[in-house]
């Protein structure tokens, strides 16, 4: 016994800094549940792991990884092997290239070569990509990166200056105001033709902007959200998702960057490439995993939910995008399996019907008059109003008091709400009392079934569900504490749920929260991402919590949906 | 500006542009490098001693894996190959006679992460993390090598051993002797006995 203790001690010093194989681990961790002993002086220095982590590694500005001179000088040799063998000292051909000045000539024809080349290749696809500014993708080829570097320069200063002209006096806007109309004509993906024509253009955002400054100067309704006109108004805040420009101006002033926004173009690109012929996508995540995405999972049309909700979050709906068939056809799908009492329950149970009313809700939003998804998306929010437990929660089938399921329906009202769609006053303060019943006012935890007893998730939940109902940061002192309670926790690789809604509601805290979090987050998300094979784009499910009943559809929607942060929602409070 | 030239060719440009693979393989290798670079440059400095120079290898290492892009997809671990080669590059550095004097445990500028949350804990923390890191730097260079591999690189023991050319099982015992070295500094000063 006591050999083997030892022997354990000693490979266990791995285990217990967290540097241990997985395959030592199962075995480690058996002998720990029987020996008290080898246990006790394991936890005497738990500590000691983190801070060995922390040690290992230093803190310097970052570095700016880009190959630009070298390539560039490489590339020249490369492509005139002649110049090379010329320059090259060891070279037979050398000791006739005695005068210095040929080689400067050599060196300024190449160079000047080069530059009319590159200007005559911008002056050609000017035409295309001079205004486009959601070109991210990251170019390597010398000429195509002098190019985007350029160019994405050009967008950031011209950018910049746009963002110190802003006025920041706060401003309030009244969330009730100005509601599209509802009575919209059920109709069909087939308006193609008539989408490019009314797409939201500059002037038409600033006709909004305006609209929604002179409202916030008149009446002050009963809830009112508080933003600064930097931040435009909820009710625009789908128009910056459809709009590139804006979309990009708000990634870049909130911390978004090529890598996040890669991230997410890729995310998207494996979704659409996953989704089925009826506009579902798998929740099966062994059939998935095997590549096979027709076979049924318990929880598709919670998982269709979620995948329609990352391509609303980065601008493609039923009427804009280069998605709008998929975003179309997940949307019909969900239409055709919504009953007739407005609810998605088959699978997921409440959890599916507020994702699937979310999704809806956001669909009707950002399409308006063109989408399909409007008297489905108030019927959900029916439903939802009509399930409300008498503590303002719900459960798996109904009424009920779980925080994670209450917390979707708060979220599809209240994309509900911005889109237009009718949410009575009481269905909120319900909300606002269940909330108020889970939380524990010292720690600033909001609990699962009980107050203030839960996971880290929970807590993000009840603080994103406290800042999208209206609290402000400044005012609520649960709200600075949850977000510490975040913050000392940090992002959790192996949890994408929480990660979700920790990141959404670390952004809408803003000052003194996001910055590192995002730091913390955006690139070591990004570097868990698939990149090779029919994988490329995903995130791998295993090991990350509840993704075995969604698989790698369900990890690689939240992961998008928490990349997408930067301008999925404007920052409501600053 | 209106509608139809400000956004649809926007969305037009940004979407029908498919990178091409060695495009994608930089767009990998630059992201590795930018979310590694503490990790990097940690091991890099722990194993010269040198913070200044940390930088510059961890440069010349991303110049070397963004030459050979091109064979990425023969990589069967990014990670694990990025750590070898600037592993290397810091080795290669070390060889020549000119730079083998390096300074130990630089200057003031490498400042520890902390996330200590209030002063008095975290002058704590970092009279800890002083301790540990000196600790680190005077560990015996093949153990140090491989805790760094390990820790900062988060190789398996296998993919270490791949790298170093050693068998599995001296991997793992160099590892546990740099564990112990590193705990037996720490319980000096911070559980007196």
């Amino acid at each position: 016994m006591k050999q083997s203790c030892k022997h354990i001690q000693d490979e266990s010093l791995n285990y217990q800094f967290g540097l241990c194989d997985d395959s030592d681990q199962a075995r480690i961790e058996n002998h720990l549940q029987t020996c008290g002993a080898c246990r006790a002086e394991f936890e005497r220095d738990e500590d000691f792991g983190p801070l060995l982590k922390t040690a290992a590694l230093v803190d310097i500005p970052p570095i700016h990884f880009a190959p630009r001179a070298i390539p560039v000088a490489d590339s020249i040799f490369h492509c005139i092997p002649g110049v090379a063998m010329l320059l090259n000292p060891r070279s037979p051909l050398h000791k006739y290239v005695q005068n210095a000045r040929l080689v400067a000539v050599l060196i300024v024809s190449i160079a000047l070569h080069l530059l009319v080349g590159t200007f005559l290749l911008n002056f050609e696809l000017g035409s295309v990509r001079r205004g486009s500014i959601t070109d991210y993708s990251i170019v390597t080829t010398v000429e195509e990166e002098f190019i985007d570097q350029e160019q994405l320069d050009r967008i950031f200063d011209e950018l910049e200056t746009d963002v110190e002209q802003v006025a920041m006096e706060p401003v309030a806007v009244v969330l009730d105001a100005d509601l599209p109309p509802m009575d919209v004509p059920d109709v069909g993906p087939e308006l193609q033709g008539a989408i490019e024509q009314d797409q939201p253009g500059e002037e038409e955002f600033q006709d909004a902007m305006d609209a929604v400054r002179d409202l916030a100067l008149g009446e002050r309704g009963s809830r009112v959200i508080a933003v600064s006109n930097d931040d435009f108004s909820s009710i625009s805040s789908y128009r910056i998702r459809l709009d590139p420009r804006l979309r990009t101006k708000q990634g870049l002033m909130r911390g978004a960057s090529r890598q996040t926004e890669n991230a997410v173009l890729g995310g998207l690109k494996f979704l659409a490439r996953t989704q089925r012929g009826d506009g579902s996508w798998s929740s099966n995540a062994e059939a998935v995993e095997r590549g096979n995405t027709e076979v049924r999972g318990d929880h598709d049309t919670a998982i269709t939910g979620l995948a329609l909700l990352s391509f609303l979050g980065a601008g493609h709906s039923e009427a804009t995008g280069k998605y709008r068939p998929a975003v179309s056809k997940a949307v019909n799908y969900l239409r055709r399996t919504q009953a007739e009492n407005g609810s998605w329950l088959n699978g997921g149970r409440m959890y599916g019907h507020g994702i699937c009313a979310m999704a809806m809700s956001e669909a009707y939003g950002m399409a308006g008059a063109k989408s399909s998804a409007a008297q489905s998306a108030q019927l959900g929010i029916n439903f939802i109003v009509q399930s409300q437990g008498e503590g303002g929660g719900f459960g798996y089938g109904g009424p009920g008091e779980d925080t994670s399921v209450t917390g979707w329906q708060i979220m599809a009202c209240k994309s509900g709400e911005v889109a237009g769609l009718k949410v009575p006053e009481e269905a909120i303060d319900g909300f606002v009392r269940f909330l108020n019943s889970k939380v524990d006012p010292e720690t600033g935890r909001t609990g699962y079934r009980s107050p203030g007893k839960g996971s880290n998730a929970m807590v993000a939940v009840g603080l994103v569900c406290r800042l999208f109902l209206g609290q402000q940061p400044g005012k609520n002192p649960v709200l600075a504490k949850a977000a510490e309670v975040l913050n000392k926790a940090g992002p959790n690789p192996r949890d994408c749920y929480y990660d979700y809604y920790a990141t959404l509601g670390m952004f809408q805290m803003g000052k003194g929260h996001w910055k590192e979090w995002n730091e913390r987050f955006s690139l070591a998300l990004v570097a868990r991402q698939s990149r090779l094979g029919s994988f490329a784009g995903s995130w791998d499910y295993k090991g990350i919590t509840h993704a075995d009943r969604g698989g790698r559809i369900y990890v690689t929607a939240m992961n998008v949906l928490s990349l997408e942060v930067y301008y999925r929602y404007l920052p409501m409070y600053r | 500006m209106n509608v139809n030239s400000s956004v649809s060719p926007s969305v037009a440009g940004h979407v029908d542009r498919t990178p091409s693979p060695l495009e994608v393989a930089a767009n990998v290798i630059t992201e590795f490098f930018c979310s590694l670079q503490s990790e990097l440059v940690g091991a890099v400095f722990y194993l010269t001693g040198n913070g200044e120079d940390a930088r510059d290898i961890v440069q010349e290492a991303f110049m070397k894996c963004w030459r050979s892009r091109a064979q990425i997809e023969q990589i069967r671990n990014v990670r694990a190959w990025i750590f070898q080669v600037t592993i290397n590059t810091a080795k290669d550095h070390m060889k020549s006679a000119w730079k083998r004097r390096s300074r130990p445990l630089a200057s003031q500028q490498w400042v520890a992460y902390s996330e200590a949350p209030d002063p008095a804990s975290a002058a704590a923390e970092n009279e800890q993390l002083n301790q540990l890191r000196l600790a680190i730097m005077n560990l015996r260079s093949k153990q140090k090598e491989v805790f760094l591999l390990r820790q900062n690189g988060e190789l398996t023991y296998e993919q270490i051993a791949g790298i170093l050319h050693l068998p599995v099982g001296t991997v793992k015992t160099r590892m546990r002797y740099a564990l112990q070295e590193l705990k037996k500094s720490m319980s000096e000063t911070v559980h007196p006995r």
